[in-house]
């Protein structure tokens, strides 16, 4: 394992310690101190044989000391807590990363039989998940007029238009409603002008009388902006209902049944929608950067507790040596007076250049 | 029970300052959302399309809030070298309603008093 952050308490240390005092070479001199001296007292205390040691002076004894403190009983039941807490992030992530591709996994599955879509929807319902890609039938009159093309698809590898119509339904009490119908797709070639631009009147113009359609019932597609001149970017409901009157159903029908002059839409929504939601992929990276911050939150508490305790040994060490334990200067890098205890510090990482007493 | 390393006590303040702010805006951004909550599911019961769109929208901003409260959090629990528990507890205050301006408060009386107790790098000024 490699420690690369020397935290805060510690980089004090390492100042006065080793580096600023004695440059260069006084890490060469100072090996008799740690190798000799401190042993001899830690024989004669008779203390456990790895704690009196200077703690890190090998690469060895940093991990060991990591490990005991790892394996502390409050530790492990803390480690328990944050595994809990990393494997809830984790199963939110998952959560997360199935919404994300909802619309293609739920679309797989067959489509139920919903019948007719008088039945099924309410003016002014929403069109809920469970109903969302069922098979409907609609039965009506198309309105000419009122016909749009939704540009920027991309089906079966072809830039397409989707043509969308107003069926007019009459219901039971004899009012009537509008309901959308995606009738199909057009090459964008076949219905764009000489200005380059889409022309809704190069469109196949919808069957006179009244005709039955069959297709997916799909919930409004999210507005991005308006509908103008008979062109929009979304299937969205709240805009054609600005543009055809109401009441009108907040859903409408892709047609999969082949329309005159037209592609029928195809089987899965995901296949002419913008794919993936992103949004959903973004939160799932995020619960799983929750996640790991918990077992980080662990790891670093270990740590901190193997540092003070390696502090506390050296103080002790000092105490046992019989001299004066040395404070910081305020500055943090006054020099340490040559032979003074502080000097017999080991390097808590090998940054020091020489590493003391191997 | 090893003896506590001291505390640097301008890195704590400084810290402490960047956390007292993330908590107040933390706090403030979480009002809004349980706001924006309030008007989506239970004035319009989930058919307001403004409120579901106003909520697509301040949904990841305090999101992004609450990351940096963490992270100013987690600054300060390792400067002031506190136990785990104390980190968890940092991180709840910022998911419950009106708690981070209590929270707030009640890490600042910690944390003075901490100061005051324990040993600290500026202990050789005074």
């Amino acid at each position: 394992m490699d420690f690369p952050v020397i935290p805060s308490g510690l980089a004090t240390y390492t100042l006065w310690d080793t580096r600023s005092p004695y440059g260069g070479d006084g890490a060469v001199g100072r090996p008799e101190v740690l190798s000799g001296r401190p042993r001899e007292v830690h024989g004669a205390d008779g203390g456990e044989e790895g704690h009196l040691v200077p703690a890190a002076s090998s690469r060895g004894s940093y991990d060991e000391g990591m490990l005991r403190a790892a394996l502390r009983p409050r530790s492990l039941g803390m480690l328990a807590l944050m595994v809990a807490a990393t494997v809830v992030c984790g199963m939110l992530a998952g959560w997360q990363w199935d919404r994300a591709h909802r619309a293609i996994t739920e679309r797989t599955s067959a489509p139920a039989e919903l019948g007719d879509v008088r039945d099924v929807l309410e003016i002014g319902g929403v069109v809920t998940n469970d109903d969302s890609g069922g098979i409907v039938t609609a039965t009506g009159t198309y309105d000419a007029s009122q016909q749009i093309l939704v540009g920027g698809r991309h089906i079966d590898g072809t830039d397409a238009a989707i043509v969308v119509t107003a069926l007019h339904l009459t219901l039971a009490d004899g009012s009537e409603v509008l309901l959308p119908v995606a009738r199909g797709w057009v090459a964008a070639e076949d219905v764009t002008g000489a200005d380059g631009e889409l022309d809704p009147a190069l469109a196949p113009d919808p069957p006179s009388g009244e005709v039955t359609a069959t297709g997916r019932l799909e919930a409004s597609e999210a507005a991005t902006d308006g509908v103008e001149d008979g062109i929009a970017s979304e299937i969205s409901t709240p805009l054609l209902v600005n543009e055809w009157g109401s009441p009108m159903y907040a859903g409408y029908v892709a047609q999969t049944s082949a329309a005159e002059g037209l592609q029928p839409m195809p089987e899965a929504e995901s296949a002419f929608s913008r794919g993936l939601d992103w949004q959903n992929i973004g939160y799932a990276a995020q619960w799983i950067v929750f996640g790991v911050f918990f077992l980080y939150l662990w790891w670093r508490t270990v740590r901190t507790h193997h540092l003070d305790e390696q502090e506390a040994q050296r103080e002790a060490l000092r105490a046992a040596l019989g001299e004066e334990t040395p404070r910081p200067a305020p500055g943090a890098d006054a020099p340490t007076p040559a032979g003074a205890p502080g000097a017999a510090h080991p390097q808590e990482d090998a940054d020091a250049g020489t590493p003391p007493a191997r | 029970m090893p003896a506590p390393r001291p505390l640097d006590e301008v890195q704590v303040r400084t810290s402490f300052a960047r956390f007292r702010v993330a908590s107040i805006v933390e706090g403030c951004a979480l009002l809004v959302l349980c706001a924006i909550m309030i008007m989506r599911y239970l004035v319009y019961g989930g058919t307001s399309h403004t409120w579901e769109q106003v909520s697509s929208v301040w949904s990841p901003i305090h999101g992004l809030i609450y990351m940096v409260y963490v992270i100013l959090g987690f600054d300060l629990w390792l400067k002031m070298r506190w136990a785990l528990p104390r980190m968890l507890l940092l991180m709840l205050f910022g998911v419950v309603p009106v708690l981070s301006f209590f929270g707030e408060r009640w890490t600042h009386e910690s944390v003075e008093r901490e100061l005051a107790r324990r040993p600290t790098l500026q202990d050789g000024e005074r």
